[in-house]
């Protein structure tokens, strides 16, 4: 066969292709509900791919100092200098230089710029020592998941104020996968949620603040269930000396053991029925802690701080496939008792992603509001950011675009947060604003995941280093202004 | 119309020429016009597909193509030194030389990393990687490279092999030089396998250069199945899985369950197949069409049934090369029992790192080199050994499959600490109460997996039905069919993404 005959053979198949894509119906066929066929029009070809700042993206890595783990080369902070747009604006205007210095703001309601002041004035007491401690309690929806996202903040707050320990963990965890320690549990514990799907075994809604628990079951032949942990304790994280654990029992004399470094070192006794706290303190390095729990009926445990005595605390609140919007759901009475013993000096709710594909934005708004109101009822006069959604992407005859619902979201986010007088922070505009998404998945190495929705840990710490720069900024002008 | 222009002649990192976008195609509809009117002159047939090549990697890999005509010049000349000289000795220099300047490009670009992060791991030191190359022509020429990089030439491994192939072949007089710079340039370059593919001989290429051209209408079929097979291969089920769900994992294992984390390595182990093979597939196809014929470079390799067949199956054209250029020159199995394993393990160690810079690989090498070691002592006591039983045979590639399967752990994670974690999630966190949620939440995902091993696994007797069936048809329906496949292949590459779900454990 000659070559051109073969030529031949290409361009008649390159013609049946233009002809089908001619009359092919822009819409596509479908043959049923599940089963659409598409095919390109003549237009798409000439599209261009929205991964198009991919290596903008690789230069902002390379400018950066982000690593996948916080705790590990992380180089001391340089605070932001100066107010600017988003990220991509910068690095196209100015040079990678500039960028450790770019900072997407943190927006306020008019009339509310003062409104971390509060916060600040206890970064300040941690300072001068005339404040022991304050804590930030992270929420968010799977993009926080596993410490993401907080672990860096909390790394460069700890290292500039003071503190150490993860903060709430659950008793029983989503994941396993924490850096700080590793977790063996014994005896037949569960694990419930109030988001996500529920387990319809439970008709209260008594899950605290974290928004799950994990039952704990009774002794069986005298034997204490327990939860073990080895502290990696090389990381800030890793190290702590109290721990807090919110229980409630399901009868009185309950008691619970903890066991340093393989020795008994104390032993709660008496705990009665209801919800308490378990508050133990040790003042030598802890490797290894085993909490033996005898609740004689069992009970619940709705967290497990691991703390130090002074200094910042942050907690990594996060809740898969939730939107927010379950605070005002929960008993409310649990909630207000555990936040009183946590006592948040600043609240940051992260959420907005799981609600893009599906959900009208102005009754997110309304709803959402309604929570903030809720949390400002339940810890008067504690500040509150809200972080809106990420970019996210949906494809489209093969390219990947924002999802048309991420603005909407994030404008009803935005809304509700300065209409309750609390603060925004736009992570969607701050990575680089519509179909940003492509550019983080492509680039090399990924900073987010081919589901186009997640960062990954790489992508998390890049955009939560912003974060941090946002608040410092902050921070750095109220210092200035009260100097 | 100059953007559309600069679109078409300049580099673009962003847009390689790869066989999976509209213009490979389009730029092999204008190499093909051009080839219709010059194939019959050898030379200027073999100086036009060098030119086309050069210009394939200019848009793949922009000015590292000057590297390319480097390795062209001083392999060239050193075969021409090796073939000419007298003594032995000088015989030796000339290939000694190639070798070290070969395996100098290589490792300069792609372990530079590697080496640079060990020493620092290893002395607690902070030694930062430089570009000299970079650095040498921006004093010299005023260029304003970043030196602070060294970014991976696309296809230097393919063809540096190449070109050590070549002049260790003039040594051993296996092979006489080619006449002319622009036949070996050809060869050096020759788009189709240039950047994964299939590792061509000198001995087996070269006499192709002075041969006329001629394609039947079998083999013009064959080759057109090749190519669509290759596409369907790559993108249908390849890229539609990877995107979907392997790579997803593979990214955060931890957010992923057990059961999760085990049916993306399933996938992986499918996708890194289809991956290569559709792409080697797609090679040999084009290279076809053009009157060359490249080997064969997988086998089926998933039906071997030891580690020692897979080898044999996979990646064909690496597995003889190293065979024959590194195991053999390591004295093979002429030097005792301890010996050849030994020498096996090297071998499967330093092929394990060729695929990729990084420990990952050199674990994943060991793995397989370990394989064939204990399968070697193990066929000795193995009463089954001689079995032909279907259940044997069964037993065999199943064993064999989940063990290739479980090397790929290293293979595809990113760090040691993404191939820990992808292990923990599997043994302690396996969630085995949501494997039916799983399974009908992936069901398009897991279908398309199914479809990709039963194609797989199906006997060759129905393979070779098919493409005998293929080569048969007239030319109007092979055009047809061509327009089919290419539907069912948009199906999949402008399908919506599956969401992200959550499963709650």
């Amino acid at each position: 066969m000659k070559p051109l005959r073969i030529f031949i053979f290409f361009m008649a198949v390159a013609l049946l292709l233009f002809l089908l894509a001619l009359i092919f119906p822009r819409q596509g066929i479908t043959i049923t509900p599940g089963v659409h066929l598409k095919f390109m029009d003549l237009t798409d070809i000439s599209v261009r791919d929205t991964a198009d700042r991919d290596r903008v993206v690789e230069q902002i890595v390379a400018a950066s100092n982000v690593t996948e783990d916080p705790e590990e080369g992380f180089q001391p902070d340089s605070l932001p200098a100066s107010d600017s747009e988003t990220i991509i604006q910068v690095f196209n205007a100015a040079n990678a230089d500039s960028l450790k210095q770019s900072v997407y703001r943190i927006r306020f309601a008019q009339g509310e710029s003062q409104m971390l002041d509060p916060f600040f004035a206890k970064l300040d007491g941690l300072l001068d020592g005339s404040v022991p401690r304050t804590r930030i309690m992270h929420f968010g929806d799977s993009q926080i998941e596993n410490d993401r996202m907080t672990a860096l903040i909390r790394f460069r707050l700890q290292k500039q104020f003071g503190g150490s320990g993860t903060g709430l963990v659950q008793a029983i965890p989503l994941y396993s996968g924490h850096m700080a320690f590793e977790q063996e549990v014994s005896g037949a514990w569960l694990r419930y949620t109030f988001f996500g799907n529920r387990d319809s075994v439970i008709t209260h809604n008594n899950y605290g603040i974290m928004g799950a628990f994990s039952s704990v079951p009774p002794p069986e032949e005298g034997v204490w269930p327990s939860l073990e942990y080895r502290f990696n304790t090389s990381r800030r994280t890793g190290t702590f000396d109290r721990v807090r654990v919110f229980l409630h029992s399901y009868a009185d004399d309950a008691s619970m053991a903890f066991m340093v470094n393989d020795t008994l070192t104390d032993t709660i006794r008496n705990i009665p029925g209801g919800f308490s706290v378990a508050d133990y303190r040790h003042h030598s390095l802890i490797r290894e802690l085993a909490l033996q729990m005898n609740l004689p009926r069992g009970g619940r445990i709705y967290g497990i701080s691991f703390e130090s005595n002074r200094g910042l605390q942050m907690d990594n609140i996060a809740m898969r496939g939730g939107s927010g919007l379950i605070f005002s759901k929960m008993d409310r009475e649990l909630q207000i008792r555990m936040l009183e013993y946590l006592s948040p000096g600043l609240l940051i709710l992260q959420y907005g992603g799981n609600v893009v594909p599906y959900i009208n934005a102005e009754r997110y708004q309304r709803h959402f509001k309604r929570e903030l109101e809720l949390l400002k009822d339940f810890c008067p006069g504690v500040p509150v950011i809200v972080i809106g959604p990420s970019d996210m992407s949906l494809k489209e005859k093969g390219v990947f675009v924002t999802y048309p619902g991420v603005e909407p979201v994030r404008d009803a986010l935005k809304s509700a947060a300065l209409e309750s007088g609390f603060a925004f922070w736009d992570l969607y505009e701050a990575m680089g604003g519509y179909n940003s998404m492509p550019s983080f998945v492509h680039s090399d190495p990924p900073l987010a995941s081919t589901d186009y929705v997640h960062f990954t840990a790489l992508g998390v710490n890049l955009v939560a280093e912003m974060f941090y720069n946002a608040l410092m900024l902050e921070y750095k002008k109220y210092s200035s202004q009260n100097r | 119309m100059l953007e559309s222009l600069a679109d078409i002649f300049l580099f673009d990192p962003e847009k390689p020429l790869i066989f999976t976008r509209l213009f490979f195609w389009a730029f092999y509809l204008v190499v093909l016009l051009v080839y219709s009117v010059i194939y019959r002159q050898r030379a200027v047939r073999n100086a036009f597909l060098f030119g086309a090549s050069l210009f394939f990697y200019w848009k793949t890999s922009g000015l590292f193509f000057l590297i390319l005509v480097f390795s062209t010049f001083s392999d060239y000349y050193l075969g021409n030194l090796i073939h000419r000289a007298k003594r032995k000795e000088w015989k030796k220099f000339g290939v000694g030389l190639s070798v070290v300047v070969n395996l100098f490009l290589l490792s300069y670009f792609k372990y530079t990393y590697l080496f640079v992060d060990t020493v620092n791991a290893i002395f607690n030191t902070d030694l930062e990687v430089v570009n000299h190359l970079a650095l040498w022509s921006n004093r010299l020429t005023g260029t304003h490279f970043d030196v602070s990089m060294i970014l991976l030439p696309v296809g230097i491994s393919f063809y540096t092999f190449q070109t050590i192939s070549y002049t260790v072949d003039i040594y051993r007089g296996k092979v006489d030089p080619v006449q002319h710079i622009l036949d070996f340039g050809f060869y050096v370059s020759f788009f189709p396998q240039l950047v994964a593919g299939p590792i061509v001989r000198a001995s087996e290429f070269i006499p192709q250069l002075y041969k006329r051209y001629s394609l039947s209408m079998e083999e013009f079929g064959f080759a057109l199945f090749l190519i669509l097979k290759g596409l369907f291969k790559k993108m249908f089920i390849g890229d539609y899985i990877a995107l979907n769900f392997v790579d997803r994992v593979f990214a955060n294992p931890v957010g992923f369950s057990g059961f999760e984390n085990l049916m993306a390595l399933f996938g992986y182990s499918l996708q890194v197949y289809v991956d290569f093979s559709g792409y080697t597939d797609i090679a040999i196809g084009v290279a076809l069409l053009l009157g060359f014929r490249l080997p064969k470079n997988f086998n089926s390799p998933y039906k071997a049934t030891s580690v020692g067949s897979f080898w044999k199956r996979w990646h064909i054209s690496l597995s003889s090369w190293l065979k024959d250029y590194l195991y053999i020159p390591l004295g093979g199995n002429r030097k005792g029992k301890i010996m050849t394993d030994v020498n096996l393990m090297i071998t499967m160690l330093l092929g394990g790192l060729w695929h990729g810079a990084s420990w990952q690989f050199v674990v994943w090498g060991g793995l397989n080199g370990v394989g064939l070691v204990v399968y070697k002592q193990w066929k000795k006591i193995s009463p089954y050994e001689q079995s032909k039983h279907w259940g044997v045979r069964f037993w065999k590639i199943f064993n064999t499959f989940l063990f290739i399967t479980f090397t790929r752990i290293w293979f595809r994670s990113e760090s040691m600490g993404k191939a820990n974690q992808l292990i923990h999630q599997v043994l302690h966190e396996f969630k085995g109460s949501i494997i039916p949620h799983v399974l009908w939440s992936y069901r398009l995902v897991f279908g398309i997996m199914a479809l990709g091993y039963f194609t797989h696994w199906v006997p060759e007797r129905w393979k070779q039905a098919l493409i005998n069936g293929f080569i048969r048809t007239p030319l109007w329906a092979k055009a047809v069919i061509t327009v089919l496949v290419i539907f069912i292949i948009y199906q999949s590459w402008s399908a919506d993404l599956q969401p992200f779900i959550y499963f709650q454990f």
